[in-house]
């Protein structure tokens, strides 16, 4: 079930993203601006945010399994740090992210 | 588990189906003699044995190997032989056929469809050319033989056909064990035509179907990991499109 | 029962779809929630990193790369979210309807990237930057 509802809220937040991407668009800015700061679409953020976050560690367990991480020559990661290590990697990608488009 | 008159008792509900006396099925009940050792196969063999002759069922090998002794027990697919009454303390515990296929008499179902998937994988080692016997066997790596040896653990006992929600509503989905024994050979260094089981497991019945249940995981009595070796199985189809077409044949 | 006995072909329409679907699930992974929590959470809440920098950087509009970056994740999180939800609604029971429902999927999926990809030249071409200074 849970499943059913990250690729619900994945969905859902993608097509919020392109109306949010049309009003910017139209030029008009303050239209834009008064449905990001609206509480009802930070609330959804929040909650998109959660289960995207959710869907990444199931993700990261799945591919975990699928193709197995090597740690050195004979060792093999275990299934939880293999998702520890795909959690580092998102962070890393999310600074590098940040950094590029914002702090630079 | 009762006690009736100081012998302990398990009692089982039977799904029975006898078409040649009753068109409908129904439930029946046995209470036999309760021991802490004893698994849901030695029950209904003490049944069959002792209270009614007439009850139909499959089991050969009561050690896990044969693979034909699946029924649902309590409602989850499970080898028979393998599950302890103990494991159901206190309670009635109910035994029907396997889920998601045809009865033909009692807890017998009809296993042509998941027999004729089986033929269709080609599970065997394709050589091209067999090299005499005289040159030696063929050599892995303990590496390679990792590669596809949980999967060659499969004992054709179709309890993750009966766990897979997919195959209930589809039957021409190829399904958990055909995919995963496919794989197995697929995966194997030693044989020489992986390809030739892709137009069955990339099929738009084949693994495509799958949507990541993952019951017959875990429904599975030998560790096998069918939805693991389905997942492989799409991304060889999915990074085979990239490949240029196959020259020959 | 009589069975015609089974053709066998591999499908190379859904393998392709199922490989975008992958490759969405890995960037639903890595790249949507960075994008969720600046443009949805952080801005509006002005926490870091976007609290004190300047509004145009905020929603990614600078550089033909950022662009790149909201269509891939946007486009790639659309359709792993719909091609994922529209393959387990059959498990809940709606085998029935599923041809329908694979149909609507399909046509959400191309509608978001057609307008994706729209809203975003438009953005990326025409953009005044200084329409966001007049109004703070
Ligand atoms: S009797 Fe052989 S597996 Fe159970």
């Amino acid at each position: 079930m849970i499943r059913e509802l990250t690729s619900f809220f994945i969905s859902i937040y993608a097509i919020i993203y392109i109306y949010q991407l049309s009003l910017l668009a139209s030029g008009d800015f303050s239209s834009y601006d008064l449905f990001v700061r609206n509480p009802a679409t930070i609330g959804f953020s929040i909650i998109a945010l959660f289960f995207t976050l959710y869907h990444a560690v199931t993700w990261f367990s799945l591919m975990g399994r699928i193709q197995v991480v090597k740690l050195g020559p004979k060792k093999t990661a275990t299934p939880l740090q293999a998702i520890a290590i795909n959690l580092l990697l998102l962070l890393i990608i999310a600074y590098a992210i940040v950094y590029l488009f914002i702090l630079r | 588990m009762t006690k009736d008159s100081g012998v302990e008792t398990a009692t089982l509900k039977v799904f029975r189906y006898r078409p040649e006396v009753q068109t409908e099925p129904f439930v029946q009940e046995y209470k036999v003699p309760y021991r802490q050792d004893m698994v849901v196969l030695d029950a209904l063999n003490y049944i069959k044995d002792h209270i009614d002759g007439t009850l139909s069922y499959r089991w050969s090998c009561r050690m896990g190997i044969c693979g034909s002794c699946g029924a649902n027990v309590d409602g989850e697919p499970k080898l028979t032989c393998a599950s302890f009454l103990h494991e159901f303390k206190g309670k009635e515990i109910k035994i029907e056929p396997l889920a998601n296929f045809p009865v033909i008499k009692d807890l017998i179902v009809n296993i042509e469809d998941f027999m004729e998937k089986l033929d269709h994988i080609k599970p065997w080692i394709i050589r091209k050319e067999e090299t005499p016997l005289e040159k030696g066997e063929y050599r892995q790596t303990p590496e390679e033989l990792e590669a596809y040896k949980q999967f060659s653990m499969c004992i054709n006992c179709m309890l993750c056909y009966a766990a897979c929600p997919i195959y209930g509503m589809n039957e021409e989905f190829l399904g958990p064990a055909a995919t995963a024994l496919a794989y197995r050979y697929i995966a194997d260094t030693r044989d020489q035509d992986h390809e030739a089981r892709f137009p069955m497991v990339h099929d738009k019945e084949g693994v495509w179907e799958c949507t990541l249940v993952g019951e017959c995981s875990v429904v599975c009595p030998k560790g096998v990991d069918p939805m693991l070796a389905i997942q492989k199985t799409k991304i060889l189809g999915a990074t085979q499109i990239l490949k240029p077409p196959r020259r020959g044949k | 029962m009589d069975k015609v006995k089974k053709e066998y072909k591999s499908d190379k329409l859904h393998a392709l779809l199922w490989g975008v679907f992958s490759v969405g699930g890995f960037i639903a992974a890595f790249l949507l929630p960075v994008l969720i929590y600046i443009d949805n959470i952080a801005y509006p809440l002005g926490l870091w990193p976007v609290a004190n920098s300047s509004l145009i950087k905020i929603v990614f509009m600078v550089s033909l790369l950022s662009t790149i970056f909201v269509f891939i994740t946007i486009g790639g999180s659309l359709f792993h979210g719909i091609f994922r939800f529209k393959t387990t609604l059959p498990e809940l029971g709606l085998k029935r309807a599923s041809s329908l429902i694979s149909a609507v999927g399909y046509i959400i999926i191309a509608v978001g990237l057609i307008a994706l990809a729209y809203y975003l030249f438009q953005l990326y071409h025409g953009f005044d930057p200084s329409l966001f200074h007049r109004i703070i």
